[in-house]
């Protein structure tokens, strides 16, 4: 028995070093990983290096310069790349081309190979920021953090948070086009927060500053900011870390599956739902909000939009066989089972009725649109009235 | 269904497969399945697509749990000796792609550190025809030698059994053949292998027995030859057309399975005496058969008659029924 253990702990020894070695092998002939990754953030420490009036301290950034502000920023777009956009396309890939069920057939499963792809991505994450700690120190002068006890936890706790919502991405997503929207997603965001576009402090917000030591780049962006200052990080930004990193693991444990059917089947539209709502926010919200009239009988369109005309204020324009949509050249036609209902000078705030016939009766979609929240207690509501006074 | 002298035939089987039940939500994929394979054999599991092949040989792989049933794979358990039985079995699996751009072979010598005793990378790629493409990127192969590679994955550990699904679906006839000689050959090195295909010439051709399975049930268990013979009683007829009102005359017969067109000619499948019925029914009607000819009964006749049988029974229904449908394909 243990010298069956231990001939089968040294093969799997020598299978997890093959598939590292394999999967740099195959990091180093696709490298967008390598370039978006490291190279990239790399080259921008560069180019912010080397312009003098950066490097000058600002009063507005707390008295350190635009320079030193960036590096905690650049470190976070290091970890943003490699684990929501590199680590969850590779995954969702795999699983999508068969390679993870091929390996669930061979002694070795396929969490070995989910592994050592966790292995590559934390080992490119550890030589971007030791790139640009080095680089950064060596020929621009950066003032490395004195707490290096500090510095690391907040960067192993960060590498945590933003792994951890990595490999969520890659248990939900079933194929790559979908790994890539949800991670895009996640990714702009959250870049934001960390600071990629502008610093926040220029916002100077209360709000977006609650936001962002929610979210895990603002506080990831905290806890290094604190530390390259010479104070150790604050147990907050720490603490919300932390959580980002158990409960996100926790869910991908929960949810990873290596096979695209048995995914599908444990939980297909969640995936579905949750890129929906992260790539079009607006078409998701204004879905959730569609309210439902039922009304007896089937009333010609005819009859639905005299009620309507009748029940709502006439200011608002209603306009049936019309979609709410906007082309480019104007309002989109549709059937004769849609109405619209335009109000505002521009007829921004909109709703639209499309008539469901059933057999029971006939169910009247009340959708908000324009800005959907503001039209489902404005007009929206006003039109779904109308249609239950007058024909329910 | 009668038992055959096949090779191993004494022997203790090395797969049993029993009472299997898999459903997915309500749709019932595997419904009631039993059979056994014995060693040394090539077992062929035959059927339409989503006739509940695949999920058969995924319960045998143990890559799913069945709902109901017992598998047993070289006397283990596959889900729970998960690791143990993997290394005695090997598995091909349909659909199963790789990194494009992993060398063959890379992906073979990988693929060998998974296993205690591997067998050697070279000789097997070389036995498989790819030892000249060791340094091709898996993107750069040709359907049949990415299926060839494919192969060579499920044998590296040499394996006692390998599960090969679909091997030559999407070859064209000269690699299917190719692919033929090289399971014989794999066979005769005595390995037990399970092919699951939808290709009655493919079975007929290489299969000791063969399990029929058909909307999740097992139709027939037997070797190709017995089950074509069986099926002499379903019996293909080919005449020039009678026309319209012929042909509907020859579709009403009780004893006609399905009416199919093949260019100028229809093609006739039914049970009992069918040239005569055929011919008296037309002839009653003022018509003549022309250019009659029987056809002999093969694998691919047995198994739609037996699909058009289950299909009466379970519908109830005659010609109109789903199955007859699908036989008159």
């Amino acid at each position: 028995m243990t010298t069956a253990t231990t001939r089968h702990s040294r093969s799997r020894v020598r299978a997890f070093s093959l598939l590292a070695a394999t999967e740099a092998k195959l990091a180093w002939r696709s490298p967008s990983g390598l370039v978006f990754g490291l190279a990239l953030p790399a080259l921008l420490l560069v180019i912010f290096g080397t312009i003098p009036a950066l490097g000058r301290p600002k009063q507005q950034f707390g008295g350190i310069s635009f320079f030193n502000l960036y590096v905690p920023t650049l470190i976070l777009l290091v970890l943003l790349v490699l684990s929501l956009l590199s680590l969850p396309m590779q995954l969702a890939g795999y699983r999508e081309q068969g390679v993870l069920r091929r390996m669930w057939t061979t002694p070795v499963a396929p969490s070995f190979l989910l592994a050592a792809q966790l292995a590559l991505n934390l080992a490119l994450a550890a030589a971007g920021v030791g790139l640009i700690l080095g680089v950064g120190a060596g020929a621009f002068g950066l003032v490395l953090p004195a707490d290096t006890g500090g510095f690391l936890l907040s960067v192993i706790l960060s590498v945590g948070a933003l792994f951890a919502l990595g490999l969520c991405v890659a248990a939900i997503a079933g194929t790559t086009q979908l790994a890539t929207g949800i991670g895009l997603a996640l990714f702009y965001p959250l870049a934001f927060f960390a600071g990629v576009y502008f610093p926040l402090t220029v916002i100077g917000s209360s709000l977006v500053n609650q936001i962002s030591e929610a979210l895990p780049s603002g506080a990831a962006f905290d806890a290094l900011h604190a530390s390259f200052l010479g104070y150790f990080p604050s147990g907050e930004a720490l603490g919300v870390l932390a959580g980002y990193t158990v409960v996100f693991t926790a869910a991908a444990v929960r949810w990873f599956r290596w096979d695209v059917e048995q995914l599908r089947q444990c939980h297909g539209g969640v995936a579905k739902v949750i890129a929906r709502a992260l790539t079009a926010p607006g078409a998701f919200i204004s879905d959730a909000l569609t309210r439902t009239v039922r009304v007896p009988g089937s009333p010609t369109a005819d009859e639905i939009t005299q009620a309507l005309r009748a029940g709502v204020p006439s200011r608002y324009e209603v306009q049936p066989g019309r979609k709410m949509k906007r082309s480019l050249l104007g309002d989109e036609p549709a059937g004769s089972d849609y109405i619209m209902v335009k109000s505002g000078l521009t007829g921004f705030w909109r709703a639209e009725v499309h008539i469901v016939r059933g057999t029971g009766g006939t169910s009247l979609q009340v959708k908000p649109g324009g800005d959907p929240v503001y039209s489902r207690i404005g007009v929206a509501r006003t039109v779904g009235r109308a249609l239950r006074r007058a024909l329910s | 269904m009668r038992s055959a002298a096949s090779p191993g035939a004494g022997a203790p089987p090395v797969i049993t497969v029993e009472h299997l039940r898999k459903a997915y939500g309500a749709a019932l994929a595997v419904d009631d399945v039993s059979f056994s394979v014995r060693r040394g054999e090539i077992f062929g599991v035959l059927g339409r697509n989503g006739a509940g092949k695949t999920t058969t040989v995924e319960c045998i792989s143990g890559l799913r749990v069945p709902d109901a049933g017992e598998v047993r794979v070289l006397g283990l358990e596959p889900r729970q000796d998960r690791e143990e039985l993997h290394e005695r079995l090997g598995v091909q699996l349909q659909q199963g792609a790789l990194p494009p751009k992993l060398r063959v072979g890379e992906v073979v010598q990988l693929y060998a550190s998974f296993y205690d005793r591997p067998a050697d990378a070279a000789r097997l790629l070389e036995g498989l025809g790819l030892g000249a493409k060791r340094g091709s990127y898996w993107r750069a192969l040709s359907g049949g030698q990415k299926q060839r590679l494919s192969i060579a994955l499920a044998l590296i550990g040499q394996p006692e059994v390998a599960v090969l699904d679909e091997l030559t679906t999407g070859l064209d006839p000269e690699a299917r053949r190719e692919t033929w000689d090289l399971i014989e050959g794999v066979r005769d090195s005595g390995v037990t292998i399970v092919l699951v295909t939808h290709f009655m010439d493919e079975a007929e051709r290489l299969c000791d027995r063969v399990a029929l399975i058909d909307q999740g049930r097992l139709l027939a268990l037997g070797k190709p030859t017995q089950l074509a013979g069986q099926a002499a009683t379903a019996k293909r007829v080919r005449l020039r057309t009678p026309g319209q009102r012929g042909e509907q005359i020859l579709r009403a017969l009780p004893d006609v399975i399905a009416v199919e067109h093949h260019g100028p000619d229809v093609v006739v499948t039914g049970s009992g005496n069918l040239v005569t019925v055929l011919v008296l029914a037309l002839d009653q009607a003022g018509l003549v058969a022309e250019d009659v000819r029987t056809e002999t009964g093969s694998l691919e006749d047995a198994f739609l008659a037996l699909i058009a049988r289950t299909g009466d029974n379970r519908v109830g229904a005659g010609a109109d029924g789903p199955a007859a449908e699908t036989a008159g394909r």
